[in-house]
């Protein structure tokens, strides 16, 4: 891209670093002091419907001028929709978490005088063994699914790297679970494993099989007679028919598109490495250790970063599985639960922090090597 | 000939798989013409008299027109918001680099949040505005995850859109806006509509914002509405059915249009 010659068409200034500084500096302190003043203005109901669409109006032509008038600045001007949109939805939100969260708020209280209690909440959450098993639980789920959902779908990917009749039918047959709306998929999935009626009891009756009770807490018999620590795995780490039906049901919506993501990959992985390998006498192992994977490492981290997103966001599945029920609740589930249906806004918020930190984290160390390579 | 041979059959084999595999759905959507009896009953049969009254019961006793209504208007406002500001922001970011790395970072993060972080801050800030129950705070509310995903797929297409044209436009004394609507924007419109369809079709499926912030008949869009017929006593299978054919149909009708930029969207860009 020819950045010198628009410059020049531009007029625009070349960047000075200290300017660029400060700029960014004044822009974060406006966006708080403007964050802090909508809190406030929603503590004491300042805004209402009329104000908002004046505000939106008099933004709107705002815009529409600097578009004619900041041509040389126009680079500005259109990200403006889209930083203020984003500011509005994500920042303030976020500003008014970590306000909820200080402050010992419930439904009743809300309209009262709001309690400063510090950290009280964030040291409550981490005091609580509830927490902490549900933690695990969320933490399981994206271990396993995305273990499993990897691994099929390599497989899968491996196999089917090469030209055949009928290959745009299956993919096409394939692409369906993961765009399926997931509530209707857990619904479904509810639907098949049910333990009155069920399509997969039904088949297990004809075949005169023991009926299987999917989506309840029975342990899974395997893990419960391995002696010693067997119960303790029950107890602990959620061996048991319940967690077994969630994998399934999420393995089987998201294993197409790790499928996809890694045969795109694996197509664009030249040829003339594996002719070398070949005539060196190397095993399909082989290939696979040493050519397959480095030259798709790039490709396997975007796929497992955007499946463990997608996995620390599920909330859909397990509402349509199993409800609202104590049995699988992950820290999504507590969220909903604490804040939502008790009214306890101030924990669910706190938690909702502790989430947040959590996803951040993670996705950090799958980001840095995936975007933020200089081009 | 042998290697022929073994083509045909590693296709059969695929189909046959990607056949069991999408299977669930397939009875899904036979057993919403199933009787309520023959749903439940013990024994399967794949023929029987098809009839139409789980939809029926669907439409008239419960208020499904009106909650096909309220998806539909959310997912295209929510669509039409996203595209504009996202494409604008992402020919921003594809010609000038505008923010640098710090600012694609942002928004990237923002396409990571989980939505049950800001579900709180959501319900109460929205309650306090007394638009809770409405169309607006849904249609706010998806532009969350979809402005994001607009910005970091559009980018990528923008790329693709040679500079050279864009140029000569400039050259021939035309604004940049201009150059914009009339260059860029047609150059790019099979990624632009590829991005509308994802966004429809993830509005259309989001539930958490919908079961939290809608939950009066006037604004309950369909995933919502289909989750309602679980109940703690008895699960009502037919309707349920027969709500999960109807959500269904248009999202497996959109992935067909997409399919050719599936891998792309879905990975945000990364994968061409």
């Amino acid at each position: 891209m020819n950045l010198a010659f628009f410059r020049g068409l531009t007029n625009a200034p070349a960047i000075r670093t200290d300017k660029v500084r400060l700029k960014i500096f004044i822009s974060v302190i406006s966006i708080i002091i403007s964050s802090i003043l909508l809190c406030l203005s929603f503590k004491f109901q300042w805004l209402d419907g009329k104000v908002i669409a004046i505000v939106m109006i008099g933004a709107a032509v705002f815009w529409i001028i600097l578009l004619i008038w900041a041509e040389r600045k126009i680079k500005y001007v259109f990200i403006i929709p889209t930083t203020v949109i984003l500011i509005i939805i994500t920042i303030i939100p976020f500003i008014y978490l970590l306000n909820l969260s200080v402050h010992n708020v419930k439904a009743v209280t809300f309209n009262k005088e709001w309690v400063f209690v510090g950290l009280r909440n964030y040291l409550d959450i981490l005091n609580n063994p509830e927490v902490f098993s549900h933690l695990i639980l969320t933490l399981e789920f994206v271990i396993v699914t995305v273990g499993l959902e990897f691994i099929i779908g390599m497989g899968f990917a491996l196999m089917l790297n090469r030209e055949f009749k009928g290959k745009s039918i299956a993919f096409s047959l394939f692409l369906m679970p993961m765009m399926s709306t997931p509530i209707v998929v857990g619904l479904m999935w509810k639907y098949i494993l049910d333990m009155n009626s069920g399509f997969m009891t039904r088949i297990l009756e004809l075949l005169n099989l023991p009926i299987i009770p999917w989506l309840t807490a029975t342990p899974l018999p395997v893990v419960k007679n391995i002696p010693m620590i067997g119960p303790w795995l029950v107890q602990n780490l959620n061996f048991n028919y319940a967690f077994l039906s969630l994998i399934i049901t999420d393995v089987w919506q998201w294993t197409p598109f790790m499928f996809l993501i890694l045969l795109a990959g694996l197509s664009s992985v030249p040829v003339e490495p594996y002719e070398a390998a070949e005539v060196d006498g190397a095993s399909f192992w082989q290939k696979f250790r040493y050519i397959t994977l480095p030259q798709m490492k790039n490709i396997i981290l975007i796929a497992l970063l955007l499946r463990i997103m997608d996995a620390l966001k599920v909330f859909d599945t397990i509402w349509a599985l199993f409800g609202s029920s104590i049995l699988m609740r992950t820290l999504n589930m507590y969220i909903f639960n604490e804040g939502i249906t008790k009214w306890n806004y101030s924990v669910g918020a706190a938690m909702s922090v502790f989430v947040l930190i959590f996803v951040s984290v993670i996705s950090n160390f799958f980001i840095r090597p995936i975007y933020l390579k200089e081009k | 000939m042998k290697k022929n041979n073994f083509k045909t059959l590693l296709g059969i084999f695929t189909v046959l798989i990607a056949m069991i595999w999408v299977f669930p759905i397939f009875w899904i959507f036979i057993n919403s013409f199933r009787s309520g009896q023959a749903i439940i009953a013990k024994e399967i049969t794949l023929f029987f008299k098809p009839t139409l009254e789980h939809y029926l019961l669907v439409f008239t006793k419960y208020p499904f027109i009106r909650y096909l209504i309220n998806s539909t208007i959310v997912v295209i406002f929510t669509t039409a918001i996203s595209v504009w500001a996202g494409s604008l922001a992402a020919y921003s970011l594809a010609r000038f680099n505008t923010g640098g790395m710090n600012y694609a970072l942002w928004i990237l993060s923002s396409r990571m949040l989980p939505p049950a972080v800001l579900v709180i801050p959501f319900y109460i800030i929205f309650r306090n505005l007394g638009i809770i129950n409405t169309w607006y705070v849904l249609i706010i509310a998806y532009t969350t995850f979809n402005l994001s995903f607009v910005v970091l797929v559009m980018k990528g297409y923008f790329e693709e859109v040679p500079v050279e044209i864009e140029e000569a436009a400039l050259i021939d004394g035309a604004s940049r806006m201009s150059t914009f609507y009339h260059i860029s924007v047609p150059l790019a419109r099979p990624g632009i509509i590829a991005c509308s369809v994802f966004c429809a079709i993830f509005s259309w499926n989001e539930f958490l914002f919908a079961l939290v912030l809608s939950v009066s008949k006037n604004s309950k869009t369909l995933p919502v509405a289909a989750g309602d017929f679980v109940t703690a006593y008895a699960i009502n299978w037919g309707p349920l059915f027969a709500a999960g054919v109807i959500i269904l149909i248009p999202v497996i009708i959109f992935t067909l249009i997409v399919q050719k930029h599936i891998s792309r969207g879905l990975t945000l860009g990364a994968l061409k």
